[in-house]
């Protein structure tokens, strides 16, 4: 923990210019389904789900069409009902090729049997929870995407003390989460009410950063004179939404490096997305069929946030946006800091598309020899050498990234944000830690 | 100085020669570990280029296993039939009697356009991890040379946007081909000229937009080969090396010229010629 | 629409650049290039401006005959051309500052491959080969007694001998570590000399008299975040700390504020100990550089052969710079926690 103007934060990390008033006054606006939707099997970390449909099948809206095949994994639904016209490979955001599911939409919007979205179920006990959490395949919203079920199963002795929401939102430009917590903060403070319970903790701490302070005093209203739910303004720093950072800022706790999951801290994050993707999957069966996506940017005409079905190309929702301007050259899924640039605007929305980015061409200078201001070594907080790492793994030694702690790397960018050289720094990590692995699976 | 002191000296000096004398030749008694002089023989009769085709964790490593025969002379891929010939009949072992064999780019895309503009670290695995590479073609070569900077025999080199294989100096190690992000390297023997230059797993159409010289799978090949040794599977044609006779039936069958020997190696008669070796 | 770009993350940048970074450098330098000439006359700004041309030109032609891209102008040899100007004095030929300018980019830089790569400052570099090379030009300072701004100081440190010849226009004068060094009964004028050698109307070398300007550069770079506030702030408590403490010789003086004020030592702990490439790059690192120069830089004023110390015991600690880092690096997050679980495998 780490006192930054009085508030609470972490230490090292960034404060760029956030961008967020782009889109964040326009409220969420329902996306209407398109006539064709590509569903990918893989929208989780994990093994891909394996489909079990196929081309004819008709389908409803929310039926089961992919399921979990392995331990870490997710279930995919239909997002409408219609018919199967192909499962096919599409190219996925990492360059490897996936399995999707093709869907015609008929536009009847039928519910399948599974869903009982009129007749809320009052009182779900912790294991039914989980069970319906895993059902319905939902996944971490902030853009992670690990599969909510086995956050919800921490390993044998370790007890979860802490539930955090995370209404963080430290991404720049978007506000996905900042509308969801204006316009839907009772299903908010419901979600966080089940998993809390799913998971055992005794405290909800709603954390928000101090640039949302309307979110921050509605939830704060909210939840005055209710037990065992608090709520959190943290300073403005980024990545403090990452789970590491958020879990530091708040507890002071560190979670252990290279421990799987935050379960060693006993506390347990999960977006304020996913609160209400549980609170409509445990109490009316909704699987996660749809998400609030936010499509800002300088390079776009309107920026909106939309509720859209996943399957929903990205094309659809930057055309509703208003289109992209002309001298818009970039197109990102998720936030400026770690999003991944993408080429092939067909490629659909899936559960962890937080948002669409789109900017303005820019000029990329040839980066240049490290000066060792030691500007990313202040900014990382995970505690590296970025400038070290990123010279070992330029000479063809990336062995001693490996040795230099490469793997404790969060790819968060901060390093190459403050790099006045411009260089690659973030390449170069995700290039020795490949190594890393490479080295770790030959063993 | 008087005599006195350099006495002192003499012995001072002789008497710390004994005892580190006596110490040496303790410890060489006490701490020795025997090490089969063969060992060392044979590693330098390896290439020394610790390439770690064999598995090994470099040449004396693979030596020692040659020495306690837990690995074959045929293992090295790197040693030339003499070295190897002369390695076995040293340790008394059967000399490999496999062809020589080198690597094979199996792609030809090299007017393949870019999908988007790169800005990045200039390495094959680097840009892999933007969308899979600027490529048009996502099975293709990205030209950025990861491969060339991790041969260690020089076989490689950047010829025209593509790597180029000199067969007189690849030794078939693998490096290239576990270097590769789109893992398109194959080792084959150099007896063997026809090669399928495409793994684009796309069908047709999406594969003529993207390349000139892809693989359509159109299975012209198929028909055209006497030997039953080429197939279209997964949407690409695949040589079977046991059956091809590279008699270049399926080069002229095929009409995306994806089946073509030109350009993107040089041949070992090739090579020796250039060299002056006959 | 144009043809898509696309990266690895980040996608935006805090627009800082080495280019801009470097002429921000340049620009603090300019108080102390204005007192400069104020104090030693146009002289001293014809010798800064012909050592920072003298760098770019050497840089430029080096890289040439390397075949890298010239970067001559990204700000980097401008700094070290002006930094070697200004810690020699104003008589100093200009054969010899071109000299030393030429050992500090093409030996100290270009060698060892360019920015980034040196190990030691190239500024310090061209300064001790003209230490060494030329001694006798390089140790004797004059004073401008034409110059805009005269004031006692010269007069006490001035040996006696030199006195009648106050009809000249340049008196030959000893700086006051020289006089503090070589003379006795300095100390009982210390109080009286502070003032001065912090407006720097003083003899010395061509920048480095101006406490005052430097301390005005040396802040405008640390608002802006280009120094990094700990360097100085070491290097000068300890250099202060260490000269009270410290017995010295006979007749040291053991005033903070004159071995702050005096010689390079502002020059050295805002310009020079912050050259970011030849110091750590860690906060601990920093701190560890700092205190370092500080002591060395005391132990050459108190017990050395020479005056000042700024110059060696910087490059000393650029020496050790690698080690520094080797044992100041940061803790890395949740290290302690994984040890403390036991879920570190070594």
């Amino acid at each position: 923990m780490f006192l930054r103007n009085g508030l609470k934060s972490f230490l090292g990390g960034v404060h760029p210019a956030d961008g967020k008033s782009l889109a964040s006054g326009s409220p969420v606006e329902v996306l209407p389904p398109p006539a064709e939707l590509v569903v990918p099997m893989a929208q989780h970390i994990g093994k891909p789900a394996k489909a079990v449909v196929k081309k004819g099948d008709v389908v409803k809206k929310g039926q089961l069409i992919g399921e979990a095949s392995g331990p870490v994994s997710a279930a995919v639904h239909a997002p409408v009902s219609g018919s199967v016209t192909k499962v096919d490979r599409i190219p996925g955001i990492f360059g490897r090729h996936v399995e999707a599911v093709f869907l015609a939409n008929d536009g009847k919007e039928e519910w399948h049997e599974s869903v009982h979205a009129d007749c809320p179920d009052a009182a779900v006990t912790p294991e039914e929870a989980r069970k319906r959490i895993a059902g319905a395949g939902l996944v971490g919203m902030g853009g992670a995407t690990f599969p909510t079920s086995v956050k919800l199963s921490p390993p044998k002795g370790k007890n979860i003390e802490i539930l955090v929401i995370n209404g963080v939102e430290c991404e720049p430009y978007l506000t996905s989460d900042y509308r969801l917590m204006i316009e839907r903060p009772d299903d908010i403070l419901k979600g966080a009410e089940i998993l809390k319970a799913a998971v055992g903790a005794k405290r909800v701490i709603i954390a928000v950063e101090a640039n949302k302070p309307d979110a921050f005093s509605l939830l704060k209203g909210k939840i005055s004179g209710r037990e065992g739910l608090e709520a959190e303004m943290l300073a403005v720093r980024y990545p403090q939404g990452g789970e590491r950072q958020l879990i530091n800022a708040l507890t002071g706790r560190e979670v252990p490096s290279g421990a799987a999951g935050t379960a060693d801290t006993s506390v347990l994050v999960h977006n304020v997305g996913t609160a209400v993707a549980a609170y409509e999957a445990v109490t009316f069966g909704i699987p996660l069929i749809g998400r609030v996506v936010c499509v800002t940017g300088e390079g776009v005409n309107k920026p909106s946030n939309f509720l859209a079905r996943i399957g929903t190309p990205i094309s659809a929702l930057i055309e509703k946006a208003g289109g992209m301007k002309d001298n818009a050259s970039r197109v990102i899924l998720g936030g400026p800091m770690m999003g991944l640039s993408m080429d092939d605007l067909s490629m659909p929305v899936t559960k962890g598309t937080s948002g669409v980015l789109v900017l303005e061409k820019r000029e990329v200078p040839a980066s240049g020899p490290c000066i060792n201001c030691g500007r990313c070594v202040r900014a990382c907080p995970a505690g590296l050498i970025p400038a070290l790492l990123s010279r070992v793994v330029e000479s063809g030694k990336p062995e001693l990234a490996t040795e230099n702690n490469v793997m404790d790397c969060i790819e968060c960018g901060c390093c190459s944000y403050v790099c006045p050289a411009r260089r690659p720094m973030v390449q170069h990590m995700k290039l020795g830690k490949l190594h890393a692995a490479k080295q770790k699976a030959k063993q | 100085m008087g005599l006195e002191v350099m006495i002192t000296l003499g012995l001072l000096i002789g008497i710390l020669g004994i005892v580190f004398g006596i110490g040496l030749a303790v410890a060489s008694r006490f701490f020795s570990v025997y090490m089969d002089p063969r060992i060392e023989t044979v590693a330098g009769m390896l290439p020394g280029a610790n390439c770690g085709g064999c598995g090994k964790a470099g040449c004396a490593n693979f030596a020692e296993a040659l020495v306690h025969g837990s690995a074959e002379v045929g293992g090295c891929s790197a040693c030339g039939a003499e070295t190897s010939k002369k390695i076995a009949s040293f340790l008394g072992l059967k000399a490999p009697d496999a062809e020589r064999r080198a690597a094979v780019l199996k792609c030809n895309g090299r007017s393949v356009k870019n999908r988007f503009e790169y800005h990045g670290v200039s390495d094959c695995v680097a840009a892999s991890l933007v969308m899979g590479g600027p490529k048009a073609c996502r099975y293709g070569c990205l030209g950025l040379g990861t491969c060339v900077r991790a041969c260690p025999f020089g076989a490689l080199e950047i010829r025209d946007r593509m790597p180029f294989v000199n067969e007189y100096r690849c030794v078939a190690c693998g490096s290239c081909v576990s270097a590769c992000p789109k893992r398109l390297y194959d080792i084959v023997p150099v007896s063997k000229t026809v090669h399928v230059r495409c793994r684009n797993l796309d069908r047709g159409k999406m594969v003529k937009e993207a390349c000139e010289v892809g693989c359509i799978a159109c299975k012209k090949c198929e028909k055209a080969c006497p030997h039953d040794a080429i197939h279209v599977i997964d949407n690409v044609a695949r040589i079977d090396y046991e059956k091809c006779t590279s008699c270049e039936k399926c080069v002229e069958g095929c009409p995306s010229k994806s089946i073509s020997n030109d350009g993107i190696k040089v041949t070992v008669r090739q090579a020796r010629e250039a060299a002056g070796v006959p | 629409m144009n043809a898509l770009q696309a990266n690895v993350s980040p996608h935006i940048h805090s627009g800082e650049s080495i280019r801009r970074i470097m002429w921000w450098v340049v620009a603090a330098l300019m108080p102390a290039v204005v007192m400069s000439g104020l104090i030693f006359g146009p002289r001293a700004i014809f010798l800064i401006t012909l050592s920072a041309a003298a760098c770019v030109a050497t840089e430029a032609v080096v890289q040439r005959l390397r075949g890298v891209p010239v970067t001559a102008l990204d700000g980097s040899a401008v700094i070290t051309g002006m930094l070697l100007a200004m810690c020699i004095g104003t008589q100093v030929p200009a054969y010899m500052v071109i000299a030393g300018d030429i050992v500090a980019i093409a030996l100290a830089k270009q060698l060892f491959g360019g920015l980034g790569m040196n190990i030691w400052n190239p500024a310090l570099v061209g300064r001790a080969f003209m230490q060494i090379a030329f001694p006798e030009e390089m140790n004797t300072f004059t004073y401008d007694l034409n110059g805009w701004i005269h004031c006692n100081t010269v007069d006490i440190v001035s040996s006696p001998t030199h006195m009648e010849a106050a009809t000249v226009d340049v008196l030959s004068s000893a700086t006051p570590l020289q006089a503090a060094h070589y003379q006795s009964g300095l100390d009982a004028h210390v109080s009286e000399i502070i003032p001065d050698l912090f407006f720097g109307c003083v003899s010395g070398s061509l920048g480095e008299t101006s406490a005052l300007a430097l301390l005005i550069g040396g802040l405008i770079l640390i608002a802006r975040g280009y120094v990094n506030w700990r360097m100085p702030l070491s290097y000068l408590a300890s250099t202060a700390v260490f000269c009270m403490i410290l017995p010295g010789k006979a007749g040291a003086i053991h005033d903070p504020l004159f071995h702050l004020f005096a010689g390079g030592l502002m020059l050295g702990a805002f310009f020079m100990a912050t050259d970011m490439v030849t110091t750590p790059i860690t906060n601990k690192g920093i701190v560890v550089f700092g205190i370092g120069c500080g002591l060395i830089t005391s132990l050459i004023r108190m017990y050395g052969g020479y005056p000042e110390g700024v110059c060696f015991s910087i490059l000393i600690m650029n020496t050790a710079t690698p080690i520094i880092e080797r044992f100041t690096r940061p803790r890395v997050y949740g290290s302690a926690a994984a040890r403390a679980a036991g879920a570190v495998k070594t």
